[in-house]
């Protein structure tokens, strides 16, 4: 009877359940939350999901999984690395560029503008983190998250403040499901009924010469300009050439399918999983989730108002509604546009020429990233 | 870093923004007057070099 008692409280310490402490609890409790988001909810469900369910894996202890100190380390330790070096980014973003047409910002060039805008954000909430005390580099990481860029946040935020990495990358993804919650209140409050109404003239047709040289010259001219946006510019000019060459579909379908949902779910679950309860658990967690909500407001403020000032520049020919797009959430924000302007007037659509500073805000996010490791690097 | 060098920081930050993304504005336009004076001479050039029943008249 004792050798039976002996056995059952040597299993129950060698269990997970006796080294439960109540950090990893509570991590338990917000992933689920998540999952229930994501599934019931339905927000941004691809990366939600595996994101909070690396988190639950992660605080479930003694399991080791996030272990790189043994010999061998654990499962998503090794899986980690690819973010960790920056690969998944980069490989998301060759997907993207896959998947992305460029055609709209070709044939109206001046969206750049809106896009630039739209980094507003960036500026402000870099400013806003200074003062609650966190120093230069987690400031940049931190105020990335108004690019509304997922895979920017995270190859920013591993080469500065790899330590906020699952706060970022939660604060960056959570906005960007909650763009139709978050925008259209500023979008209204900004622009006059007058100004949503405008109905935009249909963009030039874009030859295909000039969709396959976009990229190249493109790659040439920001990593001359910025080498260290290499690897994300010219992976996306990359994915992008792969769509508009027409001649590599194979390529072209693998970047934006299959390559990008492996990638997504490696990517989604090693950040989740970089979500240990005694380092999240902090209360700069909850300024870095109000920062990012003050980074991402401050973007559609400015991409709005360089809207209005083309708007108003171009004697009313330009719809302000498109600049909140310039945020670069590919295509949520641009959507978000359309039906805002198709409130106010139902025959208007906006969607195309809300393309243009969206795919914009891509770049821009990307070269602002670039910016600020060339700064703090 | 104090208030002061974060807000001339940032205001240098969002100039190169904006400059870059000018200069690519410049440079996607300049692409485009490019690339059509090339399909317009590809087109003018296709009508000299092989004028409808030249060479099977």
């Amino acid at each position: 009877m004792n050798l039976f008692t002996q056995s059952i409280i040597k299993l129950w310490q060698a269990s997970g359940f006796a080294a439960l402490t109540w950090q990893a609890l509570v991590m338990i409790l917000i992933s689920c939350v998540l999952l229930y988001l994501a599934i019931a909810k339905e927000f941004e469900p691809l990366l939600l999901l595996p994101l909070s369910f690396g988190m639950l894996l992660a605080n479930l202890p003694l399991t080791g999984l996030m272990d790189g100190t043994s010999e061998p380390g654990g499962l998503l330790y090794y899986l980690y690395q690819g973010v960790k070096l920056g690969i998944y980014p980069s490989l998301i973003f060759l997907g993207i560029g896959a998947m992305t047409d460029f055609g709209p910002l070709i044939a109206r060039p001046s969206s750049m503008l809106m896009g630039a805008g739209a980094q507003f954000g960036i500026a402000v909430a870099f400013i806003a983190a200074n003062l609650f005390g966190f120093n230069e580099k987690a400031a940049a990481a931190i105020s990335i998250v108004g690019g509304a860029d997922g895979p920017t946040a995270i190859f920013l935020t591993t080469k500065l403040a790899p330590a906020y990495l699952a706060p970022i990358a939660i604060a960056a993804y959570s906005y960007m499901a909650l763009i139709p919650m978050i925008q259209p209140p500023i979008m209204r409050l900004l622009t006059t009924k007058e100004e949503r109404e405008i109905e935009m003239e249909q963009q030039r047709p874009v030859s295909k010469l000039e969709k396959i040289c976009f990229p190249v010259i493109v790659s040439v001219f920001c990593i001359l300009l910025l080498p260290s946006v290499a690897p994300l510019i010219g992976m996306l000019m990359l994915g992008n050439l792969f769509r508009e060459s027409g001649v590599v579909d194979r390529l072209s379908d693998t970047a934006q399918n299959a390559l990008i949902n492996i990638v997504t779910i490696f990517l989604s679950l090693t950040v989740g999983a970089t979500a240990n309860g005694t380092e999240f658990l902090k209360p700069e967690t909850l300024g870095i989730i109000a920062l990012g909500l003050i980074a991402f407001t401050f973007s559609t403020v400015g991409g709005l108002l360089i809207g209005k000032l083309m708007c108003w520049a171009t004697k009313g020919k330009i719809n302000p509604l498109i600049g909140s797009a310039g945020v670069s959430a590919v295509p949520m924000a641009a959507r978000v546009s359309q039906i805002e302007g198709a409130k106010a007037n139902p025959a208007n659509y906006l969607l195309m020429h809300a393309m243009g500073p969206n795919v914009a805000g891509v770049i821009g996010s990307a070269v602002t990233a670039g910016i600020l490791l060339a700064l703090f690097g | 870093m104090s208030l002061s060098q974060s807000i001339l920081t940032m205001c240098f930050c969002m100039l190169i923004v904006f400059i870059v993304l000018i200069a690519l504005l410049g440079v996607i336009k300049l692409t485009y007057y490019v690339v059509r004076e090339i399909e317009q001479k590809g087109r003018h050039g296709r009508r000299h070099n092989t004028p409808p029943g030249e060479f099977f008249g």
